[in-house]
C-alpha cells in the first residue's frame, strides 16, 4: 500500500532523510518512532506531497502520489498539530473535506458522532481547545472509510479516555477493515499495543525495523518475567544455568535475562526444580529498549 | 469543483482589512454623490447640470483612481500567504487536489471576489446617480468601462498574490505591493508633470513602463472624446498625454502575467515546510 524506496531529503547541507526505505502492507499497522527532529514528520510530509524528495521514490496504492493525486481520496491524514481555517466551524471543515474528497455529506454526521463533537460542531475552530481540534482531525481522517491512514502523533493533546477510544478504533480498522496505518508517535504504549512492525528513525536513518518483540530482543536481549510465591527457591534454581545471563529480584517476581531464546528450557528447569510458577511471559519493555537503542546509535 | 474558490471568498471576507476597505470605498462613493447633490455653490451646480445624465460614470470610475487597486492588494496579499502563516495549506494539499488546481482556484477566488465587490460599487453608482440626478445616458459604455477597470486591477492583484506566495508573509506582501502602487503613481505623475512643463515626451515615455501606467490610465483613455471626458479629466489629475490604448493593454498583460506565472512556478516547485507556532 505504501512503498518508500531510498528516499533522501536535504535541508541545505543538513540531511533530513538518508536513504530511507519502508513498506506498509495491506491491513498492516506500522509505527515510526524516534526522537524529535529524527525525520519522521519530513517522511510523512513527503508521503503527502507537501515536500519533494531529493532522491528516491514513493508509491502509494501502486501510484506515484506526486503524479496522481486522485489516490488521496483513499487516504486519511492526521496532522501532528492540526491547522484548520480559523473562521470555519468544525462541521464546515469536515464538509469542505468531504466535498474535496468526494465523500457523501452523511459521513460528516457519522464521524462527528464518533469523536463526540456533535454539540460543538457549529462553533468556530478558533474557539476549540487543542484536544477538540485533534478530535476534528481524527474525524476528518475517517471520512469516507479510507484504505490508508497516515497519522502524525494522533493522540497529542487528547484526554486518556478518548485516547483509549482512538486506540480501540485503530485496532478495529486494522483487524476488521484491513486499513493500512502508518503512525508516528512518542506514546510507546500505543506503539507496543497497536504495531505489527516498528521503524525506528534517528538522524534521518532507519536504525531498526521489525516487530516490537524483535526490537526488545535486539536492544534488551530476551527478558522473561517469572511470577511465583517462591522467589528465593526460583533464584536458587536458576543459579549456574548456562543460558541465563542474569536474574533480578523485582519484589514478587523475577526478571530473568537469557543469552538466547530458550524460554521453554527455562520454564522446564524451574518446574523440575519444584518452583510453582504462577506467571511466565516475555518482558516487552519497549520504553527501555527504545532508550537503549538511542544510546547504542 | 470550485470548492477552493468558494473557500477563498470566505477567507478574504473573514479578513477585517478587506471588509474595512470595501466599506470605505462604498462610503466614499456615497459621500461624493451626496456632496455633489447637496453642493451649496451655485456655480458648481451650473457646472454639474450638463453632466447630470453622465454622473453614473463618476461612481464607476471613482474606485479606479486608487481604492480598487488597494482592495485588490488587500484581497490577494493574504490569499496564499495566510495559508502558510496559519498552516492550513497542509489541509488542502494532503487531499486529492493538485497544486496547480489549488493555486489557480485561489487566484480565481481572489479575482472573482474583487469583481463582485466592484460590481456592487457599480450598481450603487447607478442607483445613486439615477436617484439624485435623474435618468442616466450613454449606459452603453458601461460594459466596456467595467471590464477595462476589472482588467486593469489584474496588475496589482497579481503582484500582491505573487509576493504573498513567494515571501509567504501576508503583511509583508500588503506593504510591498502597496508601496509599489503608491511609488509608481507618484513617479509616474512627476514624470508626466516634468514632461508637460519641459515639452520633452521622453519623460512620459519612461512613465509608460511603470506598472501603474496601464492599470490606472486605460479606463480614462477609453473615455477620451466621449461625453464623459470632463468627468475623466476631473478624476485623473495628471493624465497621460499619449493615448495609446494598445500599449496600455500590453502593459497590463505583461505586468499581470509575469507575477502570476512566477507565483504558479514557485508554488508548484517549492516545499511546504511545517508551520512552526
Amino acid at each position: 500500500m505504501i512503498v518508500v524506496s531510498s528516499i533522501v531529503k536535504k535541508y541545505g547541507n543538513k540531511i533530513a532523510l538518508d536513504n530511507v526505505s519502508l513498506e506498509v502492507k495491506k491491513g498492516e499497522f506500522v509505527s515510526l518512532i524516534g526522537p524529535n527532529g529524527a525525520g519522521k514528520t519530513t517522511l510523512i510530509r513527503i508521503l503527502l506531497t507537501l515536500m519533494k524528495p531529493d532522491k528516491g521514490e514513493v508509491q502509494i496504492l501502486g501510484e506515484n502520489p506526486f503524479r496522481n493525486k486522485r489516490i488521496f481520496k483513499a487516504i486519511g491524514y492526521v496532522q501532528e498539530i492540526p491547522n484548520y481555517p480559523p473562521f470555519l466551524t468544525g462541521r464546515q471543515v469536515l464538509e469542505l473535506s468531504a466535498k474535496i474528497r468526494g465523500v457523501d455529506k452523511s459521513e460528516v454526521k457519522r464521524v462527528l458522532e464518533f469523536v463526540e463533537m456533535e454539540n460543538y460542531a457549529n462553533s468556530p475552530i478558533i474557539k476549540y481547545s487543542k484536544g477538540m481540534v485533534q478530535r476534528i482531525a481524527i474525524a476528518e481522517s475517517l471520512l469516507g472509510n479510507p484504505s490508508i491512514l497516515i497519522m502524525d502523533e494522533p493522540n497529542m493533546g487528547i484526554d486518556p479516555i478518548f485516547s483509549l477510544k482512538t486506540r480501540e478504533l485503530l485496532n478495529k480498522l486494522k483487524r476488521k477493515d484491513n486499513v493500512s496505518i502508518l503512525m508516528t508517535s512518542h506514546e510507546l504504549e500505543d506503539v507496543k499495543k497497536l504495531s505489527d512492525r516498528i521503524f525506528m528513525i534517528y538522524k534521518g536513518k532507519i536504525v531498526f525495523s521489525g516487530t516490537v518483540e524483535d526490537m526488545i530482543k535486539e536492544f534488551l536481549g530476551i527478558q522473561v518475567i517469572v511470577e511465583t510465591d517462591e522467589i528465593e527457591n526460583a533464584e536458587e534454581a536458576l543459579k549456574g544455568i548456562e543460558y541465563v545471563k542474569g536474574v533480578f529480584n523485582d519484589g514478587n517476581r523475577l526478571i530473568v535475562k537469557l543469552n538466547e531464546d530458550r524460554r521453554e528450557d527455562l520454564l522446564r528447569d524451574l518446574v523440575t526444580s519444584g518452583v510453582k510458577v504462577k506467571g511466565f511471559y516475555i518482558d516487552l519493555n519497549l520504553e527501555e529498549a527504545y532508550m537503549r537503542a538511542l544510546r547504542n546509535v | 469543483m470550485f470548492e477552493i474558490m468558494l473557500y477563498e471568498w470566505r477567507r478574504a471576507i473573514a479578513r477585517k482589512k478587506v471588509i474595512v476597505l470595501s466599506i470605505i470605498t462604498f462610503i466614499f462613493e456615497l459621500g461624493i454623490y451626496l456632496a455633489i447633490y447637496l453642493a451649496p455653490s451655485h456655480s458648481l451646480k451650473t457646472l454639474i447640470i450638463p453632466l447630470s445624465p453622465y454622473l453614473w460614470a463618476l461612481g464607476v470610475l471613482l474606485p479606479q483612481v486608487l481604492l480598487i487597486h488597494f482592495l485588490a492588494i488587500s484581497i490577494a496579499s493574504g490569499s496564499m500567504a495566510e495559508e502558510y502563516e496559519q498552516g492550513t495549506v497542509d489541509y488542502f494539499i494532503s487531499k486529492p487536489i493538485t497544486r496547480l488546481r489549488f493555486v489557480m482556484e485561489k487566484w480565481l477566488g481572489s479575482f472573482s471576489l474583487l469583481l463582485i465587490i466592484y460590481l456592487f460599487m457599480v450598481v450603487l453608482a447607478l442607483i445613486l446617480s439615477s436617484l439624485l440626478f435623474g435618468v442616466q445616458s450613454e449606459l452603453i459604455l458601461l460594459p466596456e468601462l467595467f471590464f477595462s477597470i476589472i482588467f486593469s486591477t489584474l496588475v496589482f492583484l497579481n503582484i500582491a498574490f505573487a509576493i504573498g506566495e513567494i515571501l509567504r508573509r501576508s503583511n509583508l506582501s500588503f506593504t510591498i505591493s502597496g508601496f509599489i502602487l503608491i511609488a509608481s503613481i507618484i513617479v509616474s505623475d512627476v514624470l508626466v508633470f516634468v514632461s508637460v512643463i519641459t515639452h520633452n515626451s521622453n519623460y512620459e515615455t519612461i512613465s509608460e513602463y511603470l506598472p501603474t501606467w496601464g492599470s490606472t490610465e486605460l479606463p480614462f483613455m477609453l473615455l477620451h472624446n466621449s461625453p464623459f471626458s470632463a468627468i475623466a479629466r476631473g478624476l485623473n489629475i495628471l493624465p497621460s498625454i499619449s493615448n495609446n490604448v494598445s500599449l496600455a493593454i500590453v502593459s497590463i498583460v505583461v505586468y499581470s502575467l509575469i507575477p502570476l506565472v512566477l507565483s504558479i512556478i514557485n508554488f508548484l516547485g517549492r516545499d511546504i515546510s511545517k508551520k512552526v507556532s
